[in-house]
Protein backbone atom coordinates (compact mmCIF):
# COMPACT_ATOMS: atom_id res chain seq x y z
CA UNK A 1 0.00 0.00 0.00
CA UNK A 2 2.68 2.45 1.02
CA UNK A 3 4.60 1.92 -2.25
CA UNK A 4 1.39 2.54 -4.20
CA UNK A 5 0.82 5.80 -2.30
CA UNK A 6 4.33 6.94 -3.11
CA UNK A 7 4.03 6.03 -6.80
CA UNK A 8 0.68 7.76 -7.26
CA UNK A 9 1.88 10.94 -5.53
CA UNK A 10 5.15 10.99 -7.39
CA UNK A 11 3.18 11.04 -10.67
CA UNK A 12 1.42 14.22 -9.54
CA UNK A 13 4.65 16.03 -8.66
CA UNK A 14 4.66 19.64 -9.84
CA UNK A 15 1.09 19.59 -11.21
CA UNK A 16 -1.04 22.54 -10.12
CA UNK A 17 -4.62 21.95 -8.99
CA UNK A 18 -7.58 23.59 -10.74
CA UNK A 19 -8.03 27.01 -9.09
CA UNK A 20 -10.96 27.29 -6.68
CA UNK A 21 -12.28 30.60 -5.35
CA UNK A 22 -13.79 31.27 -1.92
CA UNK A 23 -15.68 34.30 -0.61
CA UNK A 24 -14.28 35.51 2.72
CA UNK A 25 -17.44 35.77 4.84
CA UNK A 26 -17.42 37.75 8.07
CA UNK A 27 -19.57 35.17 9.89
CA UNK A 28 -17.28 32.34 8.82
CA UNK A 29 -14.22 34.21 10.10
CA UNK A 30 -15.98 34.78 13.43
CA UNK A 31 -16.90 31.06 13.73
CA UNK A 32 -13.31 30.12 12.93
CA UNK A 33 -11.98 32.49 15.62
CA UNK A 34 -14.51 31.09 18.12
CA UNK A 35 -13.38 27.54 17.29
CA UNK A 36 -9.76 28.47 18.06
CA UNK A 37 -10.84 30.36 21.18
CA UNK A 38 -9.29 33.61 19.95
CA UNK A 39 -11.12 36.75 21.01
CA UNK A 40 -9.00 39.23 19.05
CA UNK A 41 -11.18 42.15 17.91
CA UNK A 42 -9.51 42.08 14.48
CA UNK A 43 -11.12 38.71 13.67
CA UNK A 44 -14.57 40.26 14.11
CA UNK A 45 -14.84 42.06 10.78
CA UNK A 46 -11.39 43.61 10.18
CA UNK A 47 -9.12 40.81 8.97
CA UNK A 48 -8.64 37.04 9.56
CA UNK A 49 -6.63 34.84 11.98
CA UNK A 50 -3.20 33.76 10.65
CA UNK A 51 -4.31 30.22 9.89
CA UNK A 52 -7.71 31.05 8.39
CA UNK A 53 -6.47 29.99 4.94
CA UNK A 54 -6.90 26.42 6.23
CA UNK A 55 -10.58 26.86 5.42
CA UNK A 56 -9.74 27.52 1.75
CA UNK A 57 -9.38 23.91 0.75
CA UNK A 58 -7.65 23.21 -2.59
CA UNK A 59 -9.84 21.68 -5.31
CA UNK A 60 -8.15 18.26 -5.14
CA UNK A 61 -9.00 17.72 -1.46
CA UNK A 62 -12.63 16.70 -1.20
CA UNK A 63 -13.43 17.07 2.49
CA UNK A 64 -17.15 16.48 1.91
CA UNK A 65 -16.51 12.73 1.61
CA UNK A 66 -14.76 10.30 3.99
CA UNK A 67 -11.19 9.45 2.98
CA UNK A 68 -10.58 6.16 1.15
CA UNK A 69 -10.09 3.27 3.59
CA UNK A 70 -6.56 2.06 4.14
CA UNK A 71 -4.75 5.37 3.76
CA UNK A 72 -3.76 7.06 6.98
CA UNK A 73 -2.57 10.62 7.09
CA UNK A 74 -0.70 12.68 9.65
CA UNK A 75 0.01 16.35 9.39
CA UNK A 76 3.73 17.07 9.95
CA UNK A 77 3.72 20.86 9.84
CA UNK A 78 3.10 24.06 7.93
CA UNK A 79 4.94 27.23 7.00
CA UNK A 80 2.94 30.36 6.25
CA UNK A 81 4.14 33.52 4.60
CA UNK A 82 1.95 36.63 4.49
CA UNK A 83 2.07 39.46 1.96
CA UNK A 84 -1.22 41.28 2.39
CA UNK A 85 -4.05 41.17 4.92
CA UNK A 86 -7.13 39.18 3.93
CA UNK A 87 -10.39 40.99 4.67
CA UNK A 88 -14.04 39.95 4.80
CA UNK A 89 -15.48 40.53 1.32
CA UNK A 90 -12.31 39.37 -0.44
CA UNK A 91 -12.41 36.54 -2.94
CA UNK A 92 -9.48 34.21 -2.49
CA UNK A 93 -8.33 31.80 -5.18
CA UNK A 94 -6.41 28.73 -4.06
CA UNK A 95 -3.96 26.69 -6.11
CA UNK A 96 -1.94 23.83 -4.68
CA UNK A 97 0.88 21.79 -6.11
CA UNK A 98 2.97 18.91 -4.88
CA UNK A 99 6.49 20.28 -4.49
CA UNK A 100 8.20 17.18 -3.13
CA UNK A 101 7.54 13.51 -2.36
CA UNK A 102 9.89 11.25 -0.45
CA UNK A 103 9.86 8.01 1.54
CA UNK A 104 11.16 7.28 5.01
CA UNK A 105 11.18 4.23 7.22
CA UNK A 106 9.69 5.00 10.59
CA UNK A 107 7.86 3.49 13.50
CA UNK A 108 4.75 3.29 11.32
CA UNK A 109 6.54 1.36 8.53
CA UNK A 110 7.19 2.97 5.15
CA UNK A 111 5.89 6.50 5.23
CA UNK A 112 5.45 8.81 2.25
CA UNK A 113 6.10 12.47 2.94
CA UNK A 114 4.35 14.91 0.69
CA UNK A 115 5.21 18.61 0.57
CA UNK A 116 2.53 20.85 -0.90
CA UNK A 117 2.85 24.49 -1.84
CA UNK A 118 -0.42 26.35 -1.66
CA UNK A 119 -0.93 29.89 -2.95
CA UNK A 120 -3.71 32.34 -2.07
CA UNK A 121 -4.50 35.17 -4.50
CA UNK A 122 -7.13 37.87 -4.02
CA UNK A 123 -9.69 39.33 -6.43
CA UNK A 124 -7.13 41.92 -7.63
CA UNK A 125 -4.66 39.21 -8.60
CA UNK A 126 -2.40 39.96 -5.61
CA UNK A 127 -0.65 37.05 -3.92
CA UNK A 128 -1.77 37.49 -0.29
CA UNK A 129 -0.24 34.40 1.33
CA UNK A 130 1.51 31.11 0.68
CA UNK A 131 1.61 27.96 2.74
CA UNK A 132 3.91 24.96 2.58
CA UNK A 133 2.38 21.83 4.16
CA UNK A 134 4.05 18.54 4.92
CA UNK A 135 1.83 15.47 5.24
CA UNK A 136 2.74 11.90 6.12
CA UNK A 137 0.81 9.10 4.39
CA UNK A 138 1.10 5.55 5.61
CA UNK B 1 -3.57 44.68 25.43
CA UNK B 2 -1.38 47.69 24.63
CA UNK B 3 0.82 48.15 21.59
CA UNK B 4 4.35 46.74 21.71
CA UNK B 5 7.05 48.79 19.95
CA UNK B 6 10.27 47.61 18.34
CA UNK B 7 12.35 49.59 20.86
CA UNK B 8 10.70 47.75 23.77
CA UNK B 9 11.82 44.34 22.52
CA UNK B 10 15.11 42.63 23.25
CA UNK B 11 16.57 39.23 22.45
CA UNK B 12 15.74 36.61 25.05
CA UNK B 13 12.55 38.40 26.06
CA UNK B 14 9.63 36.09 26.73
CA UNK B 15 6.13 36.97 25.63
CA UNK B 16 3.02 36.02 27.64
CA UNK B 17 2.19 32.30 27.55
CA UNK B 18 -1.17 31.18 26.20
CA UNK B 19 -2.98 28.37 27.98
CA UNK B 20 -5.47 26.19 26.14
CA UNK B 21 -7.83 23.59 27.54
CA UNK B 22 -9.00 21.70 24.46
CA UNK B 23 -12.12 19.54 24.47
CA UNK B 24 -13.51 17.15 21.85
CA UNK B 25 -16.32 19.69 21.48
CA UNK B 26 -13.75 22.27 20.40
CA UNK B 27 -12.33 19.83 17.85
CA UNK B 28 -15.81 19.43 16.37
CA UNK B 29 -16.16 23.22 16.29
CA UNK B 30 -12.80 23.49 14.54
CA UNK B 31 -13.71 20.71 12.08
CA UNK B 32 -16.82 22.66 11.11
CA UNK B 33 -15.07 26.02 10.86
CA UNK B 34 -12.03 24.77 8.94
CA UNK B 35 -13.72 22.10 6.83
CA UNK B 36 -11.27 19.42 8.03
CA UNK B 37 -13.58 16.53 8.89
CA UNK B 38 -10.95 13.81 9.26
CA UNK B 39 -12.58 11.43 11.75
CA UNK B 40 -9.46 10.92 13.89
CA UNK B 41 -10.22 14.32 15.47
CA UNK B 42 -13.67 13.53 16.91
CA UNK B 43 -14.64 9.88 16.37
CA UNK B 44 -13.12 7.82 19.19
CA UNK B 45 -13.76 4.41 17.56
CA UNK B 46 -12.28 5.59 14.27
CA UNK B 47 -9.24 7.05 16.02
CA UNK B 48 -8.61 3.85 18.00
CA UNK B 49 -9.02 1.86 14.76
CA UNK B 50 -6.17 3.99 13.40
CA UNK B 51 -3.94 2.97 16.31
CA UNK B 52 -4.34 6.32 18.03
CA UNK B 53 -5.09 6.67 21.75
CA UNK B 54 -8.40 8.39 20.92
CA UNK B 55 -9.29 11.64 19.15
CA UNK B 56 -6.23 13.85 18.63
CA UNK B 57 -6.06 17.60 18.22
CA UNK B 58 -5.86 18.90 14.63
CA UNK B 59 -2.29 20.00 13.94
CA UNK B 60 -3.75 23.06 12.26
CA UNK B 61 -5.60 23.99 15.45
CA UNK B 62 -2.34 23.91 17.41
CA UNK B 63 -0.83 25.98 14.61
CA UNK B 64 -3.66 28.49 15.13
CA UNK B 65 -2.69 28.75 18.82
CA UNK B 66 0.93 29.35 17.88
CA UNK B 67 -0.40 32.20 15.75
CA UNK B 68 -2.61 33.48 18.56
CA UNK B 69 0.21 33.76 21.08
CA UNK B 70 2.01 36.01 18.59
CA UNK B 71 -0.94 38.13 17.42
CA UNK B 72 -2.08 38.64 21.05
CA UNK B 73 1.36 40.04 21.85
CA UNK B 74 2.20 42.06 18.73
CA UNK B 75 -0.85 44.34 19.02
CA UNK B 76 -3.00 45.78 16.25
CA UNK B 77 -0.12 47.65 14.60
CA UNK B 78 2.08 44.56 14.44
CA UNK B 79 2.16 42.66 11.14
CA UNK B 80 2.71 38.92 10.99
CA UNK B 81 5.09 38.08 8.14
CA UNK B 82 5.80 34.39 8.70
CA UNK B 83 4.50 31.59 10.90
CA UNK B 84 5.58 27.98 10.91
CA UNK B 85 5.22 24.94 13.09
CA UNK B 86 6.05 21.27 13.20
CA UNK B 87 4.01 18.50 14.76
CA UNK B 88 6.44 16.34 16.69
CA UNK B 89 3.99 14.80 19.08
CA UNK B 90 0.27 14.26 19.39
CA UNK B 91 -1.92 16.20 21.76
CA UNK B 92 -5.30 15.10 22.99
CA UNK B 93 -8.41 16.79 24.32
CA UNK B 94 -8.61 16.94 28.12
CA UNK B 95 -4.92 17.75 28.49
CA UNK B 96 -3.99 21.43 28.76
CA UNK B 97 -1.49 22.98 26.36
CA UNK B 98 0.79 25.92 27.00
CA UNK B 99 2.09 28.03 24.13
CA UNK B 100 5.15 30.08 25.03
CA UNK B 101 7.47 32.18 22.88
CA UNK B 102 10.62 34.24 23.14
CA UNK B 103 12.35 36.82 21.00
CA UNK B 104 15.40 35.29 19.32
CA UNK B 105 16.44 38.09 16.94
CA UNK B 106 15.60 41.63 15.88
CA UNK B 107 16.70 43.53 12.81
CA UNK B 108 15.76 46.47 10.60
CA UNK B 109 15.52 45.66 6.90
CA UNK B 110 14.05 47.63 4.02
CA UNK B 111 12.29 50.07 6.36
CA UNK B 112 10.76 47.28 8.42
CA UNK B 113 11.50 46.49 12.06
CA UNK B 114 11.50 42.73 12.22
CA UNK B 115 11.39 40.50 15.26
CA UNK B 116 11.86 36.74 15.18
CA UNK B 117 10.22 34.53 17.74
CA UNK B 118 10.79 30.94 18.75
CA UNK B 119 7.52 29.35 19.82
CA UNK B 120 6.91 26.20 21.84
CA UNK B 121 3.62 24.37 22.19
CA UNK B 122 3.95 22.16 25.27
CA UNK B 123 1.76 19.64 27.01
CA UNK B 124 1.22 19.55 30.77
CA UNK B 125 4.35 17.44 31.25
CA UNK B 126 6.45 20.15 29.62
CA UNK B 127 7.09 18.14 26.44
CA UNK B 128 7.39 20.35 23.34
CA UNK B 129 5.03 18.65 20.90
CA UNK B 130 4.66 21.65 18.61
CA UNK B 131 7.71 23.84 18.04
CA UNK B 132 7.41 26.82 15.72
CA UNK B 133 8.73 30.16 14.58
CA UNK B 134 7.32 33.52 13.62
CA UNK B 135 8.52 36.78 12.11
CA UNK B 136 6.64 40.00 12.85
CA UNK B 137 7.10 43.62 11.83
CA UNK B 138 6.58 46.01 14.74
CA UNK B 139 5.95 49.76 14.74
CA UNK B 140 8.69 52.09 15.97
CA UNK B 141 8.32 54.83 18.60
CA UNK B 142 10.49 57.00 16.38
Amino acid sequence: MSEAIYESMNKELGKATTPITYDVEKGHVKRFAEAIGDENRLWRGVTVPPTFTRAFIPSDEDESQPRPAGIRVLDAGSEYEYFKAIQPGDQITVVSKIADVFKKEGRLGTMTFQVKEVSFTNQDGELVATRRDTGIYY
Amino acid sequence: MGQVYFEDVSEGMEIPTLEKNPTTRQLVQYAGASGDFYEIHYDKDYAIGNELPGPIIHGALKNAWLGQVVTDWMGEEGVLKKLSCQYRGMDVPGVPMYISAEVVAKSSEGGENLVELKIEGKNNEGKVTTPGKATVALPSRG
